[in-house]
């Protein structure tokens, strides 16, 4: 019935999303899957992943489509410190600056599905969260409980001096 | 291969658990006293946090990208956090010894870069026991004497290349080590004359990480209102123009002025800095920024005599001149050109002849495993009494220094505004910078004529009354590199660890900020060898050397370099 280029992915909530397969061909879960399907018109089920954040995959894949094409070159940055982790653009910047837990179930959800750019691009903001963070602020951060004994928490600063003075 | 020390740990404030990371063989009588922190001893706190319930694989990935300071601070964070990070020992150990070296991960994917890296390690604490003429693991380059090719000279660009004008042949060679560490091979390239006919090639320099080749030639046709232009050619392949200039040549030194030559070509990513001066007796000189990408001149400044400079990073420059009590920091934006220094760094002496070093912002070639971290490169500001090369020494300034006042000097907002720091040396000098006294023995010309690279700056000194036995000696400003020297668990051998502490407080009694010194002595076969510069390599050391043979020097002198690599362990 439908498009040969598009399909039709179904998330845990039921929602329906009709994308291109070149699209969905960045996830190497789904390009198997597609593989191994062969021509179909069968919608394919994403039980682990929810509506919103399959929206924001998709949003992701679409902007990315053409980034296969464009070559990978030496050019590093190696400018100054502030420079050095800016690698990510200010569109994927834009992208993550949704809350906590959404950003979190979008690097699981391309974890799960196999997208590696948006696995990396998302792992490059939280360390940019984390950045110069001292251990406090990132319990602060990610909302984690310090399950240190004081005696611990004491020797652990003491460890930490070395990475601290400079 | 880490070596194994009979030494008592003198490091007390690593815990057994870093120390493992280290030293496969540690034993906990010889670790700290702190305790340790086991997973097992207690149930992990539920963690409910959306961080921690990412999958392992993921947490891994994240921290990938993280600096060694932060991994450490994740480490205190929590129970799962520290001992999923403690599993991963192959990264820690790869990060922690990158920071220690003063390296950033490069861009190639060598599957071994761990091992690579330990061995580059030990190289550099075997400290300058490279080889020596007769060994045969150095690359020299032999010239004949004819006076207009004694022209080998560094080329400043993301990393340094060599460059040797062949006049008399009409073709320049540009030489440069291979990144790889240790791998024994030089990139060469060649630039003939012919293919520039309008005029004399006055000049030529490279990029070699960016393919960039600079061609500057003289012309005195009176056919152009300029006296100089400069060509932007491909490396490698020098008739082509290169792809991302949008222009093929810069036009400058208006006819009719004074500028006729340019000295101290500097190129940073689309930027090149230079000097220009004026003949005969270098009254005057101007230095000039330009952006060869777009053919845009972006900033100049004019000023009397001769000044010597370099480029900070993409807005900042940093100039001296003899007899300045200063340095000045210029800043160049966008759209105004300020000719006004925003940041004047006193200097602890007076009425010296004062010189700040080329230098190049390291940039890592796509085959690079590891690379100096530009965030740690130096400044090195040479001085001497006039006259008296002997009363020489030099100042060295990490980047970072300069970043910490720059920082607070808000971005030039359009208005021409008055903010202009003045510091005194007591304010930024003896916490921000390593002066070293002159030392015994040393070379007259040696700290003028000697080029950091990343976080080290080398030096060559004769031992005093006997002029065979050479002295080598490195001094390293990454802030890590204390900490790498003086942990027992690494890799300096404890003579060498000697020798290089003891040679330190003889250097550099007026330090305050930590660094490393490592030195070595050897032999030099030839006596008739010396030296006129001495230059950092991200994995070893080059010299420059004039070499003359037989007794009629004026007839038989040679000129040449040769690029040390830092060699096998030679102390076994």
């Amino acid at each position: 019935m439908g498009d040969s280029n598009r399909l039709t992915l179904v998330a845990s909530d039921g929602g329906k999303f009709v994308v291109d397969k070149e699209v969905v061909q960045m996830s190497v879960l789904l390009k198997n899957m597609i593989e191994d399907l062969g021509e179909t018109d069968e919608s394919i089920p994403i039980p682990n992943v929810t509506s919103p954040v399959l929206t924001k995959v998709i949003e992701f894949c679409e902007n990315h489509r053409t980034d296969a094409a464009r070559t990978d070159g030496p050019n590093v940055d190696g400018d100054d410190a502030r420079m050095r982790t800016a690698v990510v653009s200010d569109w994927d910047r834009q992208f993550f600056d949704v809350d906590q837990d959404l950003m979190f179930e979008i690097i699981v959800a391309a974890n799960y599905l196999d997208i590696k750019s948006l696995v990396d691009v998302g792992c490059k903001v939280v360390a940019d969260m984390i950045k110069g963070k001292s251990p406090q602020e990132i319990r602060d951060l990610f909302d984690i409980v310090n399950d240190f004994s004081p005696e611990e928490e004491a020797a652990l600063r003491k460890e930490n001096e070395w990475a601290n003075d400079r | 291969m880490f070596e194994q020390q009979d030494s008592q740990p003198i490091i007390q404030h690593w815990s057994a658990s870093v120390k493992e990371l280290f030293y496969e063989h540690a034993t906990t009588d010889a670790s700290s006293d702190l305790p340790s922190i086991s997973s097992s001893d207690e149930p992990e706190l539920l963690q409910d946090s959306p961080f921690s319930s990412l999958p392992e694989d993921v947490i891994v990935c994240v921290l990938v990208h993280c600096d060694l300071r932060d991994i450490a601070a994740c480490m205190a964070v929590c129970r799962l956090l520290r001992v999923m990070i403690q599993s991963q020992t192959y990264l820690l150990r790869y990060r922690i010894l990158l920071a220690a070296n003063g390296m950033v991960d490069g861009p190639s994917g060598h599957s071994n870069k761990l091992a690579m890296l330990q061995d580059h390690c030990s190289r550099v604490a075997s400290a300058g026991t490279y080889c020596n003429s007769h060994s045969g693991g150095h690359y020299l380059v032999r010239l004949s004497m004819a006076d207009e090719e004694r022209l080998v000279a560094p080329a400043f660009g993301g990393t340094i290349s060599y460059v040797t004008m062949k006049k008399a042949q009409g073709v320049a060679e540009i030489h440069e080590p291979s990144p790889i560490p240790a791998n024994r091979t030089v990139n060469h390239w060649f630039v003939p004359f012919a293919l520039f006919p309008e005029g004399e090639v006055y000049k030529v320099s490279a990029d070699t990480t960016q393919n960039l080749l600079l061609v500057v030639q003289h012309l005195r046709d009176g056919k152009t209102e300029w006296d100089l232009k400069v060509h932007i050619r491909s490396l490698s392949d020098p008739s082509a123009c290169h792809p991302r200039a949008s222009s093929p040549i810069l036009y400058t030194a208006a006819s009719g002025r004074q500028f006729k030559g340019v000295y101290s070509i500097q190129i940073h990513k689309q930027y090149v800095a230079w000097g220009l001066w004026s003949d005969p007796k270098v009254v005057d000189s101007r230095i000039e920024l330009w952006d060869w990408e777009n053919g845009l001149f972006v900033w100049r400044c004019d000023f009397g005599p001769k000044v010597s400079f370099s480029l900070l990073d993409s807005t900042h420059i940093v100039v001296a001149a003899d007899h300045w009590d200063h340095l000045c920091v210029y800043r160049v934006t966008g759209h105004i050109r300020v000719t006004r220094d925003i940041l004047r760094l006193d200097l602890p002496f007076h009425n010296r002849r004062v010189r700040v070093q080329e230098s190049s912002i390291p940039v890592s070639p796509a085959d690079a495993p590891f690379w100096p971290d530009p965030a740690l490169r130096i400044i090195l500001v040479a001085y001497s009494r006039k006259r008296d090369g002997r009363r020489s020494g030099g100042i060295i300034i990490p980047y970072a220094t300069f970043l910490r006042w720059l920082d607070r000097i808000p971005v030039l907002d359009g208005t021409l505004s008055s903010y202009h720091s003045i510091l005194e040396w007591e304010q930024w000098g003896p916490s921000g910078s390593a002066l070293l006294g002159s030392p015994f023995g040393v070379h007259p010309s040696a700290m003028d004529s000697t080029y950091p690279y990343g976080s080290r700056v080398p030096f060559l000194a004769s031992v005093r009354g006997s002029p065979q036995h050479i002295q080598v000696i490195t001094v390293d400003l990454n802030p890590n590199g204390q900490k790498l020297a003086g942990n027992p668990y690494i890799i300096i051998p404890s003579y060498l660890r000697r020798t290089a502490s003891r040679d330190a407080r003889v250097w550099t009694s007026h330090v305050q900020m930590r660094h490393v010194v490592y030195s070595s002595s050897r032999e030099e076969p030839d006596p008739e060898l010396w030296y006129p510069c001495i230059i950092a390599h991200p994995y070893g050391l080059i010299e420059l050397f004039y070499h003359t043979v037989g007794p009629d020097a004026a007839a038989s002198q040679q000129v040449g370099f040769r690029i040390h690599i830092l060699d096998e362990d030679r102390h076994r």
